[in-house]
């Protein structure tokens, strides 16, 4: 995977030079960009036509990454040498940058953050709350059907939106048939960013130093660092939002060819992801026709405009919209498209979602100014993938971005200013869009829209730095002095804040590592740090994980019936399983695995149902000769179908190690019931019941262990007293007719008969509330 | 031609100006001081009032997101608070001083004296240390839940004051240090150019010190457990690497 993503980059660099896109950094960019829209490109032809399969993106990748590189062998032919001693010689000059001090010190700063965030996105899996509700469904459910699919949307409706920016998730995701790498595309794209941000800066005219200086600080805001280990797509909207105006710009000033197909590539990745990304797109125009004036003629313009701007943005965009006005009846779905009070496509949301009633953000900040504050001085947002610019953003990008705007519009019309330089400057404020159209009423999870107006901002910023040095060395040396130091203070929200709202999460990867070295662990424990109550699902999906995918066990998929919001964890941590739900081809009549989440306030009203299948949990628990439970949480019920159980000895043997593997207290606890009752049901609802339940389904206990919500303890016990005995666990203490006992680690525990008319206090060891898995 | 001015001056030699333009230049020449001194000013004055405003801003009292604050509101409008008190001193700041810098910028010197002032007062903005001692909130309570902020809460200890005043005069003292040295070598000619400069400066330093000090105890809050988990990540960055 690594070496097929090298020899994309290596093609698409030498395209670069062959086209002679002038600088380092513009080049890099150039590549990357190319290498994104190839992967993209290929996906969505492969995806649309239901040729999704890992080997066929192989050849298709690597085709198509020769043919460019073949092409651009030949255009360089004997530049090819002095090209590269040319990039080798500039890197080096970008390194001696490392004597100034602030330079050096952002550089160590960032060594240690790539290092951690690489780190996380190893060790750790996708485990944001978008990730796993939104942006990854999508993806998987195309990588395990070959094709892409529209999600139920009565779950989420954003299902239907353009796929381009989380494409790149899925190219590691088919490669290596796992999602180990997944969450890591965006880490690739912020580095685009921020050569967007040097490229920029060398069009305005920034020195090395300060171009590097704002990338550097780019890439350690908070909010960088945390999306570069998710599977959001706002780092890589801004990456591309940065390629395109760099294109256009340097497009206005020359009319070359190279960077108007960079800006139309990088144009048409932008518009296959966020519809409001349009916006700042459409504010592009004024500088692209700048560009389109210095054709030799009006019809080569257009010509030019036709096969490097429109087609390739086209190409890569025109796709989702099709689709969704084909499918769904509407391009923007759910959104509406309106011309005053003539509505051309009608919302499919709710008439009462924020989304749609709601005031926006724009209008909230010009009826209440100091609500500015709570952006600002607040950093809303801090500590998650939301938000945390950090001081540098909100104290000097965004007043000077302001300022230069205003500034160069103002020169402009005083005939002091060139128009590239004018309409480059408003391209902040453009870029500001996206985020004051959103929602008031999701104020505090849309500060990472302003990612693309850092880009441009921090460029803009570079340029403002270097006149300070020139005429204020000694104040521009504090304030630079100032901006590292907060830029490096900020760096401590990484491993997690005090504060752990809905949106927030913990990145720590020392525990994890460990745990990780043994076979049984499946990386879905370690959302447990995830955010929004995603850690709620770890118990589940790491059985399910481990039921589907033993170490050293041949790999049984599962039809999982799936409830909640999160539908990304079902998959396994190998897209080894699929969700009834979601009814792919080869769904069976009934689903092996049910999964109830019950919420944080563990209320079966609660629950969230969609897709295929209408398996109510009232339903399910009230049938316990059809459906078992095999595993309780506080929030999550997990049951399985009693005549597979009963008929399948692998999954009974599969069920019994996994209990094994991840609950050998309690294991070692029940191998001592003695004696053991010749018949009966043991009911139960603490973890002992994975113990005994072990036992039984290695045929070592002749008595059916029943586990139960602690709820149901009493109308269970009843039920299965028509069968014969039942047993209850409770202290050896308290327990007055003990009919066997097992030694805990901190107590022992006495299988004690339920008589009629017990009403059941069942008392479990190690467990603090009911139902508290271990 | 209407002839206003005595002209002075022999055939072939220049003439001096007449007392109109010389007036005029005088004019000008007036007004582009007292625009220097009144950027220069302006920057002076934004520094003082971000001292002022770090000692007049309740800290302890201003909420941010540390614990378990479910009420965003309480965050939102605490910061609002902050933020308009900020603007209050910036405002009030910038605009006197920017007012007294126009009267008394009336010469090379002064105005040279009045920039030198403005940029040494860029170091007062380390006054931003005493957000190190803002609302930290309180620790979660046994089951790992975090307790509602309870006022009154404890006021500053001494120490929040003398320490970022050290701070801000060392850095100020070193600024001088360098406005002196720049200023013999360059005989201020720099300085004199860019006034609006070092008026955006401060105004970035300003708000991106308001910024920071109320986030300095969210980031100082997260410390130790960055450092522990960033010795965990040493520890075990050779075995992901293999």
């Amino acid at each position: 995977m690594l070496l097929l993503t090298v020899f994309l980059l290596a093609a698409s660099y030498l395209l670069a030079h062959a086209w002679r896109v002038e600088g380092t950094a513009p080049r890099a960019l150039f590549a990357g960009t190319v290498t994104c829209a190839q992967v993209v490109a290929i996906e969505t032809l492969l995806g649309a036509t239901g040729l999704l399969r890992w080997p066929i993106l192989l050849a298709g990748a690597v085709v198509l990454a020769a043919a460019i590189l073949a092409l651009s062998l030949r255009s360089l032919g004997p530049r090819l040498r002095s090209a590269v001693a040319d990039d080798g010689a500039r890197l080096r000059e970008a390194l001696r940058e490392l004597r100034h001090p602030e330079i050096a010190v952002l550089a160590l700063l960032a060594c240690v953050g790539w290092i951690w965030v690489l780190a996380a996105v190893h060790v750790l899996p996708p485990r944001s709350v978008d990730d796993l509700c939104h942006h990854l469904p999508p993806i998987q459910e195309a990588a395990v059907q070959g094709r892409f699919v529209i999600l139920p949307l009565d779950l989420r409706p954003w299902f239907a939106y353009p796929l381009n920016a989380d494409l790149p998730f899925l190219w590691p995701t088919m490669l290596r048939g796992d999602i180990r790498w997944t969450d890591g595309a965006q880490a690739l794209t912020a580095l685009l960013a921020a050569l967007a941000i040097a490229a920029i800066g060398g069009e305005v005219g920034a020195s090395r130093r300060s171009r590097l200086f704002a990338a550097l600080v780019f890439l350690l805001m908070p909010v960088v660092l945390r999306q570069a280990a998710s599977c959001y797509t706002d780092v890589t909207l801004a990456a591309f939002y940065g390629a395109a105006v760099w294109g256009a710009t340097r497009h206005a000033r020359d009319g070359a060819g190279a960077p108007l197909l960079l800006c139309g590539l990088a144009a048409g990745l932008l518009a296959g992801t966020k519809y409001h990304f349009l916006l700042p797109l459409v504010a592009l125009a004024p500088l692209l026709v700048l560009g389109f004036r210095r054709a030799p003629s009006r019809l080569e313009g257009w010509r030019r405009a036709v096969l490097l701007f429109f087609t390739p943005a086209a190409a890569l965009s025109a796709y989702w919209y099709v689709r969704n006005l084909v499918v769904l009846g509407n391009p923007f779905y759910p959104y509406p498209l309106a011309l005053g009070p003539l509505t051309i496509f009608p919302t499919a949301l709710n008439p009462d979602d924020p989304l749609v009633r709601g005031r926006s953000i724009l209008g909230w900040l010009l009826r209440s100014p100091s609500s500015v504050f709570t952006f600002t001085l607040q950093d809303a947002s801090a500590g998650g993938l939301d938000g945390g610019f950090g001081s540098v953003m909100w104290g000097a990008v965004l007043p000077i971005g302001l300022w230069q705007a205003a500034r160069a519009v103002a020169r402009f019309f005083r005939g002091r200013e060139e128009v590239w330089r004018a309409l480059l400057a408003v391209q902040f404020c453009a870029a500001l869009l996206p985020f004051l159209i959103s929602a008031e009423d999701i104020y505090d999870s849309t500060p990472r829209y302003l990612l693309g107006a850092a880009v441009v901002g921090f460029a803009l910023l570079a340029r403002a730095l270097d006149g300070a040095r020139t005429s204020w060395r000694g104040p521009a040396a504090l304030a630079v002095a100032v901006g590292v130091a907060t830029t490096g203070l900020s760096m401590m929200v990484l491993a997690g804040t005090r504060d752990l709202l809905e949106r927030k999460q913990l990145m720590r990867i020392g525990e994890a590592w460990e745990a990780r070295k043994d076979a049984w662990v499946s990386p879905w424990r370690f959302i447990a740090v995830g955010s929004h109550g995603t850690g709620r699902f770890a118990k589940a999906w790491e059985m399910f994980d481990l039921l589907s995918a033993p170490p050293g066990r041949p790999v049984r998929p599962l039809w999982i019936y799936a409830t909640g919001q999160y539908p990304a964890g079902f998959y396994g941590s190998g897209l080894q399983n699929r969700i009834y739900n979601f009814d792919g081809p080869g769904c069976p009549a009934e689903p092996d695995f049910f999964l109830y989440y019950l919420t944080i306030k563990r209320r079966p009203e609660d629950i969230t149902y969609f897709g295929k299948g209408s398996y109510k949990l009232e339903d399910v628990a009230a049938d316990p000769d059809r459906y078992e439970l095999v595993l309780i949480t506080p929030e999550t019920l997990v049951y399985i179908r009693r005549d597979q159980l009963l008929r399948d000895a692998d999954l009974r043997e599969r069920l019994a190690t996994v209990y094994e593997r991840l609950y050998p207290e309690e294991i070692a606890t029940a191998s001592t019931l003695q004696p053991v009752p010749s018949a009966g049901t043991i009911v139960n609802s603490g973890p002992i019941a994975y113990g005994l339940k072990a036992l039984e389904l290695r045929g070592r206990l002749p008595l059916r262990v029943a586990m139960v919500r602690p709820e149901d303890l009493d109308q269970m016990s009843l039920r299965f007293r028509s069968s014969g005995p039942v047993f209850i666990v409770t202290p050896l203490d308290g327990a007055a007719r003990a009919e066997g006992v097992m030694k805990g680690t901190t107590q022992a525990l006495a299988l004690v008969r339920s008589a009629a008319g017990d009403v059941i206090r069942e008392q479990r060891p190690g467990a603090a509330s009911p139902g508290q898995a271990p | 031609m209407k002839v206003t001015g005595r002209r002075s001056g022999g055939p072939g030699g220049q003439r001096t100006p007449s007392r109109r333009v010389a007036g005029r230049r005088e004019g000008a020449r007036l007004a582009s001081d007292r625009a220097e001194g009144m950027l220069a000013g302006a920057g002076l004055g934004i520094a003082c009032g971000f001292v002022a405003w770090t000692f007049l801003v309740p800290l302890a009292a201003t909420y941010y997101h540390v614990g378990w604050l479910i009420d965003a509101e309480a965050v939102n409008s605490a910061t609002a608070r902050a933020g308009i008190s900020w603007f209050r001193c910036f405002a009030v700041g910038g605009a006197s001083a920017a007012l007294l810098g126009a009267l008394v910028a009336r010469g090379g010197a002064a105005r040279r004296l009045l920039a030198v002032a403005s940029a040494v007062s860029s170091g007062f903005y380390l006054t931003v240390l005493r957000g190190c001692w803002g609302y930290q909130g309180r620790p979660p309570d046994s089951s790992g839940a975090f307790p509602e902020p309870v006022p009154p809460l404890p006021p500053l200890p001494p120490e929040a004051a003398v320490i970022p005043v050290i701070a801000a005069a060392v850095a100020g003292a070193a600024l001088l240090a360098w406005a002196v040295r720049a200023n013999r070598r360059k005989g201020g000619t720099a300085q004199e150019r860019s006034a609006g400069t070092l008026l955006a400066i401060h105004v970035c330093l300003s708000f991106g010190g308001a910024t920071m000090t109320l986030q300095l105890p969210y980031y100082l809050g997260a410390r130790e457990a960055f450092f522990r988990e960033l010795a965990n990540l040493l520890a075990v960055l050779p075995g992901i690497g293999s």
